[in-house]
């Protein structure tokens, strides 16, 4: 994080002397251009589905990632998210300026529940999976049918069902030759990137146990209003309904243990997990817990404790270690550091991972080399969901009895009207 | 909107009638700001007037072209924080229930009037394109930041980091508020003044890097992270950790220029770099936990870095937050004139 951890001094202080006015973007490496293109550089046609904010997000990053990417497809259950997301992705007085490829003509917009099913019917080459979880599944196994290239957000499903249609499906894409790349972008980050492969060298050691965290306050909530069914409410509050988000160690603890899953190449095998929900007990909180802690293991007997908070005026804390015979591994996010005799930090090129992660997607498709993570993320997301059924149960849950589980969150009907909410989980009481 | 936005500043308009506490004149000396009903106490040192060179000259080790040519600068005299402020300072800002806190910008210090309301409105607009409908207090106390602003180096003492330039200014305003006095943020003047401490050398202490791990968190001994506040030794006006530890943001913004706009030769009176947001970035000095000895050198200057708040996922992006601003804190201060 120095100012100089990439060109180096010499090189800032070179630009202030040539006069350069814009010394902090040269020095900053955050240039989508430096990321090398494939020699293809056909265009590629894009459809997004799940137009909420980080669907937004996702196609600004993905149009600025590589040339020549359009957005020419839209797929929302709600209307107004599709509007919003046009205004936003169009709007002259961006932030960061005129955004191009915006091309979505007015017969390309589709709205409802099987919007996506007609999305995946234009010729786009690639999908944007942005919707809240709980859709994930039966997209992805859309998107592989229809022979789509498919950049998905995490996580890959909220239930043991849903994980092992979307393994399914993963495993057809990398048939298929399809190219998938998971909203898991800590893969993406080269500080990550650096530090995993120095583990993987064996710097730290044989690892003996590993942490990670995710600790944080509140998150965004949205008040109901008068006309929404049950359904619209949950869906425009998904974060709190467990069927559409699989609560936060799935839907954002993921991300965490993605990575310790990652550094040791494999996924644990059993879990066992406490977890409740003491302070955002309100109904308008659905059914989710605010807390989770798993004592997770790996086959080789390796032990990760994992912690995950939502309670506001709590202390945060965000981040994976690990320890190894030789020293320590740790990363925050901004800083990734190797402890042992010869201690190391990061300080390479700085690169917006959220970007990265669409530039290293349409590379590989152009290239013709398609990369496909399906299977590791639809892992972590299992290992997730372990973790979660242990607290929820107060059992000790195995991989197996994941990989069998007939654990279905989906409701009856995907429709606006009714939807009663399921019962918070009691440990010792809920299946 | 237009309505909604006359509609906040209504409280700052009476504020302006009527006053805001008599000013109590305090002597010349150093001094504890506290925080009635709040555990916060800032420690303020007092640094007289003088003159100095400002800048480094043409010749010193790993100098920078934005670090000259040097001009002979006259401060007035002035308070500044005895250290950088602190998480467990910032935090009774920014997350303590204060009843009191939507008046922070409405009727903050007497200096808020319309003028300065509408100027204020129509950047936050600009630049952050906040909701007022939906924000009030939003206005006053930063936006919730879904990731970890502690960045992982733990709070209490330790300087808060990676706020960023309005969330800081904001701060100010609220200890303005809270202390009915005006406080801001030094000068690049007036922190190199205070840097320099008397000394026209490389470091405060002289141009031994050997000696800068007596007075500074920085590469070299830091482990990768901030450290609390005071733990090394003080410069000669008795202030800690203006070298290292946090980049600290200063009031005006950066000029590549600064030093070419200086009369030269003759005596520069408080001399201020740009104050337009829309055409210049915040530059901060000082060097941190994660530089290296040149970096922390007292002429060195910063411009903020765009990579501080590009991974910000929220839009706009590092209104309040600078995702990635781990090296960046900063120290108030305040006129005695």
């Amino acid at each position: 994080m120095s100012k100089k951890m990439n060109q180096g001094k010499q090189t800032r202080r070179e630009f202030i002397k040539s006069g350069s006015i814009n010394t902090a973007a040269a020095l900053a490496g955050f240039s989508v251009l430096r990321n090398a293109y494939g020699q293809n550089t056909d265009t590629i046609r894009v459809g997004l589905v799940g137009c909420g904010g980080r669907g937004t997000g996702a196609a600004e990053d993905c149009l600025t990632s590589a040339p020549n990417v359009k957005l020419v497809a839209l797929a929302d259950v709600f209307e107004d998210q599709t509007e919003k997301c046009l205004k936003t992705l169009k709007d002259p007085d961006r932030e960061k300026g005129f955004l191009a490829g915006v091309e979505v003509e007015k017969d390309h917009i589709f709205i409802g529940f099987d919007a996506y099913r007609k999305l995946l019917e234009t010729d786009i080459d690639l999908v944007l999976l942005t919707t809240p979880p709980a859709f994930r599944p039966e997209h992805f196994a859309a998107a592989v049918a229809a022979g789509k290239n498919v950049f998905a957000e995490k996580p890959m499903g909220v239930d043991p069902v849903g994980v092992r249609k979307f393994m399914k499906a993963g495993k057809l894409s990398v048939q298929k030759g399809l190219a998938f790349v998971a909203g898991t972008q800590r893969r993406h980050d080269p500080a990550y990137v650096e530090l995993i492969k120095r583990v993987h060298d064996g710097q730290i050691g044989e690892i003996l146990a590993a942490r990670c965290f995710w600790c944080q306050h509140y998150l965004w909530k949205k008040d109901r209003q008068p006309g929404w069914s049950d359904m619209e409410w949950q869906l425009r509050n998904w974060n709190y309904f467990v069927w559409i988000s699989g609560d936060h160690i799935v839907e954002q603890h993921l991300h965490n243990l993605d990575v310790i899953n990652w550094a040791m190449g494999t996924h644990p095998v059993k879990a066992l997990g406490v977890g409740g929900r003491q302070v955002r007990t309100d109904p308008v909180y659905g059914n989710v817990y605010d807390h989770f802690a798993v004592d997770f293991e790996y086959e080789n007997g390796v032990h990760l404790v994992s912690m995950c908070r939502q309670q506001e005026n709590t202390d945060i804390r965000i981040g994976e270690f690990l320890v190894g015979t030789r020293g320590t591994a740790e990363s925050h996010g901004d800083r990734a550091i190797i402890r042992t005799d010869r201690s190391w930090k990061y300080r390479g090129e700085k690169v917006n991972p959220y970007v990265k992660e669409h530039t290293d997607l349409i590379n590989s498709i152009r290239n013709g080399n398609p990369i496909n993570e399906a299977q590791n993320v639809a892992e972590s997301t299992m290992t997730a969901i372990m973790g979660r059924q242990s607290a929820y149960t107060g059992k000790e849950v195995t991989w197996e009895e994941m990989m069998a589980s007939e654990l279905d969150l989906s409701p009856a009907r995907y429709e606006f009207g009714p939807l009663p909410i399921r019962p918070v989980a009691k440990p010792g009481q809920s299946a | 909107m237009i309505r909604k936005a006359l509609w906040f500043l209504v409280p700052a308009l009476i504020a302006g009638l009527s006053g805001c506490g008599e000013k109590i004149e305090t002597p010349p000396e150093n001094y504890t700001i506290k925080i009635p009903g709040m555990d916060i106490e800032i420690e303020m040192v007092y640094v007289p007037g003088g003159e100095f060179m400002m800048g480094s000259p043409e010749g010193e080790p790993d100098r920078d072209g934005d670090e000259g040519p040097q001009g002979k600068v006259r401060v007035k005299p002035f308070w500044i924080g005895k250290y950088e402020i602190t998480w467990e300072q910032y935090e009774g800002y920014a997350f303590a229930r204060d009843s009191t806190m939507l008046d922070a910008v409405s009727i903050a210090s007497p200096k808020i009037n319309l003028t300065w309301g509408l100027k204020f409105w129509g950047w936050l607009k600009l630049q952050s394109r906040l909701m007022l409908n939906e924000e009030l207090d939003a206005i006053t106390r930063p936006s919730p930041y879904y990731g970890d602003f502690y960045h992982g180096m733990g709070r209490g003492r330790k300087p808060a980091i990676g706020v960023s330039r309005l969330n800081v200014w904001m701060f100010c305003e609220w200890l303005s508020k809270k202390n009915g006095h005006e406080y801001r943020l030094p000068t690049e003047a007036e922190w190199e003044y205070a840097a320099r401490a008397g000394s026209q050398s490389m470091y405060c202490f002289g141009d031994d890097e050997g000696e800068l791990e007596d007075y500074a968190w920085y590469e070299y001994n830091s482990d990768f992270e901030t450290q609390e506040v005071g733990t090394k030794k003080p410069n000669a006006f008795g202030l800690h950790d203006m070298h290292g530890n946090v980049w600290e943001f200063c009031h005006d913004f950066y000029d590549q220029e600064y030093f070419n706009k200086l009369k030269n030769p003759g005596v520069n009176v408080d001399p201020r770099g740009p104050e337009d947001k829309e055409k210049f970035k915040p530059v901060a000095r000082g060097g941190s936990w994660d530089d290296f000895a040149e970096d922390l050198r007292v002429a060195d200057r910063l411009e903020q870095l765009d990579w501080w708040n590009e991974r910000d996922p929220q839009r706009p992006r590092g209104a309040w937050w600078l995702v990635d601003g781990n090296v960046v804190g900063f120290r108030v201060a305040r006129p005695a004139e």
